[in-house]
């Protein structure tokens, strides 16, 4: 935070301070959202509550790839494409279809493109994996692989925003933030919700903030870009011993304990005494978890000296502390997975992207089962859409690398542990990969599923706001039972 | 909010004017604080509470960067009652 002059301080009191700069500015106001009343009276709103059924997961980590995967380069193998090589878009779907994705590109010049990558089957299971990745190969017999996906949009920040929330438009709670709302939190010493984010993304912090939520279930974002993981101010000041900040605090606590008396029917208040003894606690804790030197080098060297092998590494380091949702970002930054021609092309994007993630993801995977966190720990995989069979423009003309364009009618996504079932392949596109025709999952149906292995009920899952209660599924969403042990 | 450098300074520059405005001793400085930050008086409790830290004998574990006043500023800007209206 900047330095304010002491000209300017010497005039600050309460009331110049709120003229001057104005209520919004006060960051700290933020830290607790509005409360309503329906709200539960809990002392802590992070103390751990009863699902509303036995839960077969406790904790998440979902890896989300920025951009858009393409399913027919990674998990959806569709050989006929081959045969259809070539064969121009708007003879083989309809106006409506192609208009339905991105409204700005002209696919009329566009042709079909076969996959850019060999497909083999692995594991006992069989299931399909391209060759982009070889360590994730081998953990296949763990995965449910749904490759049936559908979404709301072919736009990158309303398809990431829906993915996370369930609505088109920001402001609405994300996943994390309900799960945490629903769930609690078991380490007070550590928030409920972190988020690894490798820089901002096109869908923006909506994507992991808690929107009408109290703001107690917002993630505590790393920004692991720079390649350090650890959260602002969380070490103490030189100036200052652990002894005079424990005396500070009892007698803040004091003090406010005075004030709760006057204003007993405020909640937040409470949250708030709860967040400075949570922030104390974290100076511990959180400086030790997020530590990576603290792991035998065995374990490091299993995950990858890579940004995102420490990504995953700490996610684990946090799920096994009590963090009861991690999110990992992947290619935030310019959305790295968005493989068109005009963007270093399909077959260096796909190559480069799952050559950054393809390690860490098996070595989580690995990893957590070695330990025997898989079965309490669910691991996601998504995306916020998958890419069209054809290319976006006419290559030749354009002296592009191959490239595909935006689409959401069906795609690919995958869990892993916490109560799905191991080496699994859900539902199918048509022979374009174009369309989710068997068994289709919208993403609210995903989301009902994640709750449901969480012991939560979507439809019970709600927050009263504007006068109406709200969910994640809004008026949507049914339990996959087929993809549940 | 515990460690964060602004808060610091600010809470520096808050002890300044204290002393400067209301002396060395400490009730007058908690009176002071109280009207500055809250206006209004501290209750007697909150006073009592205030004058038992400023008068606390520094111990060889102390770091003695910050004085007391520093410390007893830096935590009034953390309480609620300033944080939130009403």
């Amino acid at each position: 935070m900047s330095s304010i002059d002491a000209t300017t301080t010497w005039k600050m009191n309460r009331r110049t301070c709120l003229g001057g700069i104005g209520l919004g500015s006060i960051a700290l106001a933020g830290l607790l959202a509005e409360e309503d009343a329906a709200a539960t009276p809990s002392r802590s709103p992070l103390e751990p509550k009863q699902p509303h059924f036995t839960p077969s997961a406790k904790n998440v980590i979902f890896l989300f790839m920025v951009g858009g995967v393409s399913h027919l380069e990674t998990f959806d193998h569709k050989p006929l494409l081959k045969k259809y090589a070539g064969k121009n878009a708007v003879d083989l779907f309809s106006k409506e279809e192609l208009d339905g994705l991105n409204p700005e590109k002209d696919y009329s010049k566009s042709k079909v493109l076969q996959p850019v990558f060999s497909f083999k089957q692995h594991g006992q299971c069989g299931m399909w994996v391209s060759e982009i990745f070889p360590h994730l190969s081998k953990v296949v017999d763990e995965i449910t692989m749904i490759n049936s996906m559908h979404a709301a949009s072919s736009i990158h920040s309303v398809g990431q925003i829906s993915m996370h929330t369930g609505y088109l438009r920001p402001g609405f709670p994300s996943l994390g933030a309900w799960v945490t709302y629903g769930l609690g939190s078991e380490n007070r010493n550590m928030p409920g919700f972190v988020a690894l984010r490798d820089g901002v993304s096109s869908g923006g912090p909506t994507m992991y903030r808690s929107g009408f939520l109290p703001g107690t279930y917002q993630a505590t974002v790393i920004d692991t870009s720079s390649g350090q993981f650890q959260l602002d101010h969380l070490r103490r000041p030189e100036y200052v011993s652990a002894k005079q900040q424990r005396q500070q605090l009892e007698l803040m606590t004091r003090l406010n304990a005075l004030h709760r008396e006057k204003h007993a029917s405020q909640g937040e208040l409470d949250a708030r005494i709860d967040s400075f003894e949570t922030a104390f606690r974290m100076q511990g804790e959180a400086q030790e978890l997020f530590d990576l030197r603290r792991e035998p080098k065995s374990v490091r060297k299993l995950y990858g000296h890579t940004p995102f092998g420490n990504q995953c590494l700490t996610a684990r380091r946090l799920v096994e502390s009590g963090v009861r949702f991690v999110e990992i970002f992947n290619g935030s930054q310019g959305r790295r997975w968005d493989a068109h021609g005009n963007r270093g092309g399909l077959v260096k994007n796909h190559r480069t992207n799952a050559a950054k993630t393809d390690q860490g993801i098996a070595a989580l995977i690995t990893d957590l089962k070695s330990r025997g966190l898989l079965d309490e720990t669910l691991v996601v995989w998504a995306t916020e859409f998958g890419r069209t069979p054809f290319e976006e423009a006419f290559r030749e003309l354009t002296r592009k690398t191959l490239g595909r364009g935006h689409q959401h009618y069906g795609f690919s996504m995958w869990l892993a542990g916490g109560g799905v079932k191991r080496g699994f392949t859900y539902g199918a596109t048509d022979d374009f990969g174009m369309h989710a025709v068997e068994a289709p999952v919208a993403h609210h149906d995903f989301h009902a599923t994640i709750l449901h292995l969480l012991g939560l009920d979507h439809m019970q899952l709600t927050y009263l706001h504007n006068g109406r209660d709200f969910r994640l599924t809004d008026v949507h969403g049914r339990v996959v039972h087929d993809l549940l042990v | 909010m515990f460690n964060a450098p602004f808060l610091w300074q600010q809470a520096e520059l808050m002890a300044e004017r204290i002393e400067r405005e209301a002396g060395k001793a400490p009730d007058a400085q908690v009176d002071h604080i109280y009207e500055v930050a809250f206006t209004r008086p501290p209750t007697d409790e909150e006073r009592a509470l205030g004058i038992q830290f400023l008068d606390r004998k520094p111990t060889k574990d102390d770091k003695n960067d910050k004085s007391v006043l520093v410390h007893y500023c830096h935590a009034i800007m953390g309480l609620n009652e300033f944080i939130y209206i009403r």
